[in-house]
């Protein structure tokens, strides 16, 4: 926050005005979750058991944010998120996904970025931690890319991965103020 | 919505529709972290149901089991049981029970290899059911029961014999 006008300004996300779909095959699972974002503030929380339904209830409602769970039958998180991705039609192609697993190895983080997901959250989840993933979705959306193989948010460099080699342009490595 | 063509990919900027759910009040710093507060509140409240919802997840688990055995490991059997202690892995911390959560772990960890055309022997994945029940039915919550504790690093080793380099500790 580097812009005077708003210094000691404090950002509350208004949860009430989101609708939130969540998709996730484990009904305890479900409840717990629905128990956090309705402590958050959340009231509009669609539910479904798993990504077939969750794609049914996609079309249906047009939720801002989707939470969806890795491992599920018929349809997984991955898979849903690939066809929502892909959708044609009046569809929100660019909905925000958030990934839940009990994954917490790179490979399956590379995986849902590689599928078009916004957000990761490894389980167990915290309060703490699901506000962060859904805080960092409202207030620093990501373009998207959209490539031969690929289409989604931009992908973020991850660790590991080989630094941009050239020569480094940009007058300040601040990030750019919300 | 702003798209751009960049050499061989289109950069796409969507309308920011989720900006209407931010409101920024002056006085104080940051994110407003008491929704976090009440969150917790709201799950803290929920905590005597929690035994119940693991005894619910061992329950499935022991019908994956069941099923895993009636059709002679089929293929969708096996994926069952994964999800059964790939739920728990994700659940038993949030509900007190860490351990559970290190046993269904490992449990995930064979039921992998199953799939993959490993050769597990059914005991060990029975040990692993057993060692769940056991903690769950003990109410071993935490991470200091020292029995519990024994179970998991025996559950380990055992894991370690039958799964070598591929087991994760």
């Amino acid at each position: 926050l580097r812009d005077s006008r708003v210094k000691a300004a404090m950002i509350r996300i208004e949860f009430v005005k989101l609708r939130f779909l969540l998709v996730e095959d484990n009904a305890n699972m479900r409840s717990i979750l629905r128990t956090l974002l309705l402590g958050f503030g959340a009231r509009d929380i669609q539910e479904a058991e798993d990504g077939v339904a969750g794609l049914d209830l996609f079309v249906a409602h047009n939720p801002d944010i989707v939470i969806a769970d890795w491992a599920m039958p018929n349809m997984d998180g991955i898979e849903l998120t690939r066809r929502i991705r892909s959708a044609e039609g009046k569809l929100n192609v660019f909905v925000p996904i958030l990934i839940l697993t009990a994954h917490s190895e790179r490979r399956h983080v590379l995986e849902a970025r590689d599928a078009g997901a916004t957000e990761f959250l490894c389980k167990p989840i915290s309060a703490r931690g699901l506000y962060e993933r859904i805080a960092n979705i409202v207030l620093n959306p990501r373009p998207f890319v959209r490539t031969g193989a690929y289409f989604g948010p931009e992908r973020r460099r991850a660790a590991g991965e080989p630094e941009f080699p050239g020569e480094e342009r940009r007058v300040e490595n601040e990030a750019p103020p919300i | 919505m702003k798209t751009e063509t960049a050499g061989d990919h289109e950069i796409v900027v969507p309308r920011d529709s989720l900006r209407n759910a931010v409101a920024i009040q002056r006085g104080d710093t940051g994110l407003d972290t008491r929704a976090i507060s009440r969150a917790e509140q709201a799950l803290a409240s929920r905590a005597d149901e929690f035994d119940e919802l693991m005894r619910t997840e061992v329950r499935k688990l022991e019908a994956s089991y069941a099923s895993l055995r009636e059709t002679g490991s089929s293929k969708s059997a096996l994926a069952a049981l994964f999800r059964a202690a790939h739920d728990i892995r994700g659940q038993a911390p949030l509900f007190g029970y860490p351990l559970a959560g290190e046993v269904a772990a490992g449990l995930g960890q064979l039921v992998q290899s199953l799939t993959e055309g490993g050769r597990v022997p059914m005991h060990v994945v029975r040990r692993h059911l057993d060692a769940l029940a056991a903690i769950v039915r003990e109410n071993a919550r935490g991470a200091t029961s020292p029995i519990a504790r024994d179970l998991v690093a025996c559950l380990a080793k055992l894991r370690q014999d039958v799964l070598g380099d591929r087991a994760e500790n």
